[in-house]
């Protein structure tokens, strides 16, 4: 028997209300864990060669097109280094389960413009070659075991061919990783003309323009230029910069950060009173027993003490638990994820804030209690019981 | 001539009840000798229990004072008072007040807590002090699944575990039948005879108290004194 041994069976003495206690801190940490990864990887700003790229979407918003028109006419623009554009596909291999995030590009100005790509020997050249060729992201060849020189057909779940077909063939010409983020090789581009050529409908238009300038110190002019060029025309236009049009895509799922504090916000006050009321009532129920371990000797310091450590050990068991749960469901949901919104998966400042949390948890519902025991009167327990 | 253990001077114990003060003893003055096995009977509310807890400093008097081997007690602070309990006083209630989630022999090292034992030598000395009380072979039994008589022979082998001076029992055998009432009252005879442990215990029942020493009669705070030994 030693004083860790005693605290561990006051923890587990009702090990139904002490468990569901657990699962109730475990489901918030959880929560925390999943939506903090969320919330990462929706509001951080791109870095690299991303941070200074412009995007030019249509003014109503970013799934309306724009003529194909507007990339020659951009280039015309003094400060325009390259532009290219890309394409939304709607892509999915064989099932529509199987989703992929896939664009058609310009894929001698894309590959240009994105010069984080990286690609195995001879893979570029073979790419810019081949008409049907398409470069796939590692974590996505990873994802379907695809190699270069599979061949592929890709099915659109918004477009068609003239002939009626709903897929694409396609040869892999290079697999690529993302120099700059890790997240960003789980998606596959084509080239547009081969698409653009056979798709039923939207023939010459394209979803964005992607911009590099000459000087990146004036971008905000570059934008003003460019949507200043296209104002009162049939397809307005709105020129941010890549990491902006990041942040106006994640504000399309809602304010993540609010949703974020919320949703945990409300979840903690919950934790809060079930642990604290917990707490409280485990002391209420333990008063004859704390009596008897203050009459045998044991003193108002260490009965705060063991009361405390109580309550941060069922805050840490519980919340290294869900944090732990939470690393898992990234690990497994987080791949899928990742089509849509990017990496999924926890870090360092999640993790630390996590423990901060369980601290601040197992403080503020074991303090009140622990300093009830620690004021509980012999005689008047004694009398009571 | 016996050496006297434990000093009771000139002291008294008031509380209020509402408006009014409600006074228990008034200058009372009593010696508990080493060696002594002391029963203390007495109506209820005339004070014993009162008077066991000040002797084991679990309760403070409102005036006079209290020497343990000649060293005043009442006046330490609430974790010097905490340490003399611990090192100097072992426990024996009506109602066992065992640890429900413990074993016999966890219930029974808990006192050991507090000393700078190895977790080995706590084990040895709470086995020993299980096998005083006749309960070696219950040691990983909860109190659940002893008997009352059983779970007092447990409260019995924590009071001495620590090997305390004085053994202060409140009502041992209040909940216990009468065969089971003798064996505890036995053993605590055993422990004052056989180890020279002093006990002071409080009791209503006069068959009990016939296995003291001597009895003392607590009444409107102020002892009258029968000795049964003879």
């Amino acid at each position: 028997m030693t004083s860790w041994g005693l605290i561990l069976k006051n923890l587990f003495r009702k090990k139904l209300r002490t468990f569901l206690t657990i699962f109730a801190i475990l489901v918030a940490f959880l929560i925390f864990g999943v939506l903090s990864a969320a919330q990462r990887t929706l509001t951080e700003p791109p870095t690299g060669a991303a941070a200074a790229r412009l995007v030019t979407t249509n003014f109503i918003n970013f799934t309306q097109p724009l003529p194909i028109s507007y990339v020659e006419r951009v280039k015309q623009l003094p400060n325009a280094k390259i532009v290219t554009h890309s394409s939304w596909f709607g892509g999915y291999f064989q099932e529509p389960r199987n989703f992929t995030v896939a664009f058609a590009v310009d894929p001698a100005t894309y590959l240009d413009i994105y010069k984080e790509l990286q690609f195995g020997p001879g893979e570029r050249e073979a790419f810019l070659k081949d008409r049907t060729g398409l470069m796939v992201g590692k974590k996505l060849a990873d994802q379907f075991g695809w190699k270069v020189g599979d061949r592929i057909p890709l099915k659109s779940n918004i477009f068609r061919q003239k002939d009626g077909r709903d897929a694409w063939d396609f040869t892999i010409s290079g697999i690529f990783t993302n120099a700059d983020d890790e997240s960003g090789d789980q998606y596959l581009f084509f080239h547009y003309a081969y698409f653009n050529e056979s798709r039923a409908f939207g023939t010459d238009f394209v979803g964005q323009l992607i911009i590099e300038t000459k000087d990146p110190a004036q971008n905000d002019a570059m934008s003003q230029a460019i949507d200043g060029m296209f104002r009162n025309s049939s397809a307005e236009t709105e020129t941010r910069s890549e990491a902006a049009f990041q942040a106006s895509f994640s504000a399309q799922l809602g304010d993540i950060g609010f949703i974020v504090t919320a949703v945990v916000g409300a979840a903690f006050v919950t934790i809060l009173l079930i642990v604290g009321n917990t707490m409280m009532l485990t002391v209420r129920e333990r008063t004859g027993e704390i009596a008897v371990l203050k009459t045998i000797g044991f003193t108002t310091r260490r009965i705060f003490a063991m009361i405390l450590t109580e309550s941060l050990l069922l805050a840490f068991i519980g919340g290294l638990i869900g944090i732990s749960l939470a690393c898992i469901a990234l690990a497994i949901v987080g791949p899928m994820a990742s089509a849509f919104i990017g990496t999924l998966k926890m870090t360092w400042p999640i993790a630390l804030t996590a423990l901060a949390l369980m601290a601040f948890l197992g403080l503020v519902t074991g303090l009140l209690p622990a300093w009830r025991a620690m004021r509980t009167d012999i005689i008047t327990a004694f009398a009571r019981n | 001539m016996s050496e006297e253990l434990v000093k009771v001077s000139r002291a008294g114990k008031a509380y209020t009840r509402g408006k009014q003060k409600v006074s228990i003893f008034d200058g009372l003055d009593m010696g508990i000798e080493k060696g002594a096995f002391l029963a203390i009977m007495g109506p209820s509310g005339s004070g014993k229990t009162t008077l066991l807890n000040m002797l084991g400093g679990v309760d403070r008097p409102t005036s006079g004072e209290i020497l343990f081997q000649g060293k005043r007690v009442d006046n330490l602070s609430e974790s010097a008072l905490a340490a003399f309990r611990a090192g100097h006083i072992g426990f024996i209630f009506q109602f066992y007040n065992l640890m429900p989630m413990l074993t016999a022999q966890q219930n029974v090292e808990l006192p050991l807590l507090l000393t700078n034992q190895s977790a080995k030598q706590r084990r040895e000395r709470a086995a020993a002090a299980l096998e005083i009380v006749g309960l070696s072979d219950r040691a990983k039994h909860k109190p659940s699944e002893l008997s009352g008589g059983q779970q007092q022979r447990v409260a019995i082998a924590r009071a001495i575990v620590s090997d305390p001076e004085l053994i202060l029992a409140d009502e041992p055998t209040g909940d216990l039948d009468r065969e089971t009432a003798n064996e505890v009252l036995t053993m605590l005879q055993e422990l004052n005879t056989g180890y020279g442990k002093t006990i002071v215990m409080v009791t209503h029942d006069a068959e009990a108290a016939r296995y003291a020493k001597k009895t003392l009669h607590l009444d409107k705070g102020v002892f009258v004194e029968k000795d049964l030994s003879a």
